[in-house]
């Protein structure tokens, strides 16, 4: 047999032990599963459309997945100078008008794709979400399953998902409100999954040269070789399903102080509340903010300022915030 | 804009335009805002023709969307012969764009109470733009320099933002800054009690 008859032959074979696989994942949560790893362990590069209400933006990501070292570029294509980097667990923010680099690093997750994924824990998830097949798509000229989240109450947002039928990744995400009307949307235009990406392909397209950088710094208690400050806040009456996930007392890049936070989620969504020292000029902050799909409630507590923030409606962030009390100190 | 360049653009969001075009249809859309809002409401008509819009979307809109075209074919068939096709494409999507955004501004929860408008032959003409949605950012710089809190409050929380909602976290730090809402400053009693599950009208 010659060599090039031995490839397709296994190719072939390939195609019928891939194919049954695919038959049995048909079901929404293994779906999802898929996509989870998708975005994280292929390698890929392309373009989508980023839509949230009026805003509509043209972006590029660049995924590369190597032995378990993950390195990405997101870029918008249509306002240069703004980027985000992530090598492992290091994320770097350039906001080139504003000649700043602000740099994070992640924790023990290892760091999230800049795509997206599920969280580990979704046990419990079906009581606050409906997972269903709502059939089949074609997108960028694939075939696609069409993959649909509804929440069961108005306190965290539905997903639509169109996923690649071979490879899982995502050509087309909605984020949905308690309306079912998509308050956020991205879709791929087109994308590839090359061979190799070059290191020059994941570099900055920004000189940050004069840039003002600012960075987190590992603590010891970052590195689990100090017994790490508790946090002296709780949410007393969080929206029902949301637990509280961590909570972590750290400094945030380009801050002086330590800011107190906490985690709370559903399984799915997943709200941050930050306690910090209030500042006179904190004030304007106060109320109800947005970013595209994110909440924001802020309001001033006992001289402290609390911010409750997550892609989830405004009355979410804003019972959490408003909830938000004290830790008695247990009596010695 | 040519008709063409709306034939392509309806083809890119529909993710179909090959892609040797796809770059040339970004660029249009970057530098071009009108476009940006054709490419919106375009997006909208494409999933109610596709029957995609999720449940919960107006019940007729599909079939208003689906009678305009309809009625746009028609007229175009009664369209000279010199007229070209992209010409009857035009005709065609002018009017389902203007039902399309009609109804996008009339979603519920997009304008409270809000009566679904009645179409009449002025709606034909794209919406004006205070119809439309409006997310105008402002931002609030930090006193020391560097990303104001919320922002970097934004950062820190798409470490966390898991499932679909995560994707968009960072894509949002680099195109979205923080729209602080028009607000008084709240400031809670420190003898404040949380607030009732029940008064929430959600308790589960």
């Amino acid at each position: 047999m010659s060599p090039a008859r031995t490839r397709s032959t296994l190719r072939l074979a390939w195609l019928f032990c891939v194919l049954p696989t695919l038959a049995l994942a048909d079901d929404a949560r293994e779906w999802l599963s898929r996509m989870e790893r998708a975005v994280e362990t292929l390698s890929y590069e392309g373009t989508f459309v980023h839509m949230a209400g009026n805003s509509i933006e043209t972006m590029h990501v660049i995924h590369r997945s190597v032995d378990g070292e993950v390195a990405e570029r997101l870029f918008s294509r249509d306002q240069p100078g703004r980027e985000v980097l992530r090598h492992n667990d290091k994320v770097t923010c350039i906001f080139a008008d504003q000649r700043t680099v602000l740099v994070e690093r992640r924790t023990e997750r290892h760091g999230a794709p800049l795509l997206g994924s599920l969280p580990t824990d979704t046990s419990g998830v079906e009581s606050w979400y409906e997972f269903r097949n709502a059939g089949d798509g074609r997108k960028i000229g694939r075939a696609a399953k069409i993959i649909e989240i509804r929440p069961r109450d108005d306190y965290r947002y539905g997903h639509r998902v169109w996923l690649d039928l071979m490879t899982a990744m995502p050509l087309k995400i909605q984020l949905l409100d308690d309306e079912g009307t998509a308050v956020e949307q991205i879709q791929f235009v087109n994308m590839v999954v090359p061979a190799e990406i070059s290191d020059a392909r994941l570099q900055a397209g920004v000189e940050v040269d004069g840039f003002s950088w600012y960075e987190h710094e590992r603590s010891a208690a970052d590195d689990g070789a100090a017994e790490p400050p508790t946090v002296g806040w709780k949410v007393e009456d969080p929206p029902p399903g949301f637990r509280l996930t961590e909570s972590r007392v750290r400094t945030l890049p380009g801050a002086d102080h330590a800011v107190e936070h906490m985690v709370y989620s559903d399984g799915l969504a997943s709200v941050s509340v930050f306690v910090e020292p209030a500042e006179a000029t904190d004030r304007a902050l106060s109320g109800l903010s947005r970013m595209g799909a994110a909440h924001a409630f802020t309001l001033i507590l006992h001289d402290r300022q609390i911010t409750a923030v997550g892609e989830v409606p405004a009355v979410t962030v804003e019972r959490i915030a408003r909830s938000v009390r004290a830790v008695e100190a247990p009596a010695l | 804009m040519t008709m063409n360049a709306n034939e392509q653009l309806s083809a890119m969001l529909d993710g179909e335009l090959p892609d040797a075009e796809v770059d040339l249809a970004v660029r249009r859309v970057a530098r071009d805002e009108a476009v940006r809002a054709t490419a919106l409401r375009y997006s909208l008509i494409g999933d109610a023709l596709r029957d995609e819009l999720p449940a919960g979307r107006p019940a007729d809109l599909v079939e208003r969307v689906s009678a305009a075209l309809r009625g746009a074919q028609t007229l175009a068939r009664r369209t000279p012969a010199g007229v070209g096709r992209y010409t009857r494409f035009g005709v065609g999507f002018a009017v389902a764009a203007s039902v399309a955004m009609v109804a996008l501004v009339a979603l519920p929860g997009r304008q409270q109470d809000a009566t679904p408008p009645v179409l009449t032959s002025t709606e034909v003409a794209a919406p004006a733009p205070e119809q439309r949605m409006m997310i105008q950012p402002t931002y609030t710089r930090a006193a020391g320099g560097g990303p104001d809190r919320l922002t970097r409050y934004y950062v820190n929380h798409s470490e966390y933002a898991p499932a679909m909602g995560g994707r968009g976290a960072l894509t949002r730090i680099i195109v979205i800054q923080p729209e602080p809402a028009p607000a008084a400053v709240e400031e809670e009693r420190a003898d404040a009690t949380p607030r009732d599950a029940e008064e929430n009208g959600n308790a589960q």
